[in-house]
């Protein structure tokens, strides 16, 4: 469980997070995508995360573990509840709130 | 109290999520968030479709690109071909697609080397569609896009490149000549110093004697012939060494008038008038003052033995926005297109060693300067020359 801050963000999580994100080779979408997220990762999880970036167009068939259909796609793989989000990432607080690190305001 | 059955809310609760994420799919796609989709074929393989959009920056950068880029089907038949490899065969790109590729390399063997390995260079030439032969070299890799196979080339224009290697190895053979040169001139110099020496003495004995008839004409032409072999083997070392320049800022229109001086006797004698359009406020250049002198002189002189039936010697000297020009005019009979006077042993005159402008040239290109002419039959030549005010010396 984490504590929520006045401005409605989470603190850190201890526990290290796994997120994976599904592109296809080296899109414009597929690399702001890697961008937001890194840069997101960053200020919000201080170093408790790992990031595996799947290629697509390398292996179509790594689609189906987590029924991928639009790309780019960011999983949760870790910590459970898996959560999706689907496009670019630059919209920061609907990735905050559905990565709940942020709660909706 | 009622049983509560759990397994509808977990259905309910499991078609929620579905079209939550369905919902969130649909308003990505609609905001342009993504880019990709992965669709699943009819034998149940997944495929992933790019939109077209999505490759543009990527088309533009291989179009755009300063190589050529060809893509081949195995069979050798261009499938795509950018601007700049358009424009090394001289063709359009509509005559390109579809073509063998044979159709585009002079030597169709290199072909066989690109459809039989996976990756490699090849150094080749390719035909335009005037004839023209370009060297390129092309590097290919062959492309596995689920069961289709391509062959991606990139052509880069070697004509540069080998020109800069023919002119290093000209430069090579020029230098083993210079060394041999410099080897030669001081073994034929020494002999010659003595064989001066000895007509000078004969000539003082005959005079001695006071018979002028006593072979007086003979050491006359000895001596006018020792004197051309060593004004030649001067110019040839000058020629076969590196130029060592002591710049210093120089007023050229000084150093102009001083060299002048010099040739102001012949020029009579030939009938010569010289005129000097020297502009007064001309910034000093740095110039090896005595190598210069050298230039003008050659010049002069051969403006005056150009004009042996008299004529007039125009020398003018201006600023100019990164640098001095000076131009000397003559009237004599002009240059023969068919003539490159800067070559080697390439004269005019039927006493001249053609040499002397060569080594003019060796001396202004040092400066960093260069030197050009404009020759009309029967009305005169003009040579033209020019120096930076700022430059880098080179010994050459």
């Amino acid at each position: 469980m984490r504590s929520t801050g006045k401005d409605g963000t989470t603190k850190p999580p201890n526990d290290k997070w796994l997120l994976r994100l599904y592109i296809a080779g080296q899109t414009p979408k597929s690399l702001t995508a890697l961008g937001n997220l890194k840069k997101l990762c960053e200020e919000h999880l201080d170093g408790h995360y790992q990031i595996e970036v799947v290629d697509l167009v390398k292996n179509p068939k790594l689609a189906q573990q987590h029924q991928i259909v639009a790309i780019p796609t960011l999983v949760r793989d870790l910590p459970a509840p898996l959560k999706k989000i689907i496009g670019d990432l630059s919209n920061t607080e609907k990735v905050l709130v559905g990565l709940d690190l942020q709660q909706r305001r | 109290m009622a049983e509560i059955n759990e397994q509808p809310l977990m259905e309910f609760g499991g078609l929620r999520s579905f079209l939550q994420e369905a919902h969130e799919t649909v308003e990505a796609i609609r905001a342009g968030l993504v880019d990709g989709f992965v669709m699943r074929g009819a034998d149940g393989d997944e495929n992933i479709f790019i939109l077209e959009g999505a490759n543009h920056p990527y088309r533009l950068f291989v179009e755009q690109m300063h190589d050529g880029a060809v893509t081949l089907s195995p069979d050798g038949t261009v499938l795509y071909a950018n601007r700049r490899f358009a424009d090394l065969v001289k063709r359009p790109v509509e005559d390109i697609i579809g073509a063998s590729f044979e159709k585009f390399l002079r030597d169709h063997e290199p072909l066989k080397a690109l459809t039989a390995t996976h990756t490699g260079a090849v150094d080749t030439e390719l035909t335009a569609a005037s004839g023209a032969t370009v060297p390129v070299y092309i590097s290919h890799s062959t492309l596995q896009s689920g069961d289709k196979t391509w062959i991606c080339l990139v052509i880069m224009d070697a004509t540069q490149q080998k020109r800069q290697q023919a002119m290093i190895q000209e430069s090579e053979r020029l230098a083993t000549i210079g060394r041999t040169a410099a080897v030669l001139t001081h073994e034929i110099a020494n002999p010659l110093s003595g064989m001066l020496t000895a007509v000078q003495l004969m000539q003082c004995q005959v005079a001695e004697r006071g018979d002028e008839s006593l072979f007086t004409e003979e050491l006359s032409i000895l001596e006018e012939e020792i004197g051309r072999l060593s004004t030649l083997l001067t110019n040839f070392r000058s020629l076969s060494q590196p130029t060592q320049l002591n710049p210093a800022p120089t007023e050229v229109a000084g150093l102009i008038e001083e060299t002048v001086k010099l040739i102001s006797a012949e020029s009579a004698q030939a009938g010569v008038e010289i005129a000097q359009h020297l502009s007064g406020d001309i910034s000093p250049v740095p110039l090896d003052r005595q190598r210069i002198k050298q230039v003008f002189l050659n010049l002069f002189k051969n403006a005056i033995e150009a004009m042996r039936d008299g004529g007039k010697l125009t020398i003018a000297v201006r600023s100019e926005a990164d640098g001095v020009v000076i131009e000397i005019a003559d009237t004599g009979p002009g240059i023969p297109d068919s003539l490159d006077v800067f070559d080697f042993f390439t004269t005019t005159k039927p006493e001249g060693t053609g040499l002397g402008l060569a080594v003019v040239k060796q001396i202004v290109s040092a400066h960093g300067g260069a030197i050009t002419y404009t020759s009309e039959s029967d009305k005169g030549t003009t040579f033209r020359l020019s120096f930076p005010l700022v430059r880098s010396i080179s010994a050459s």
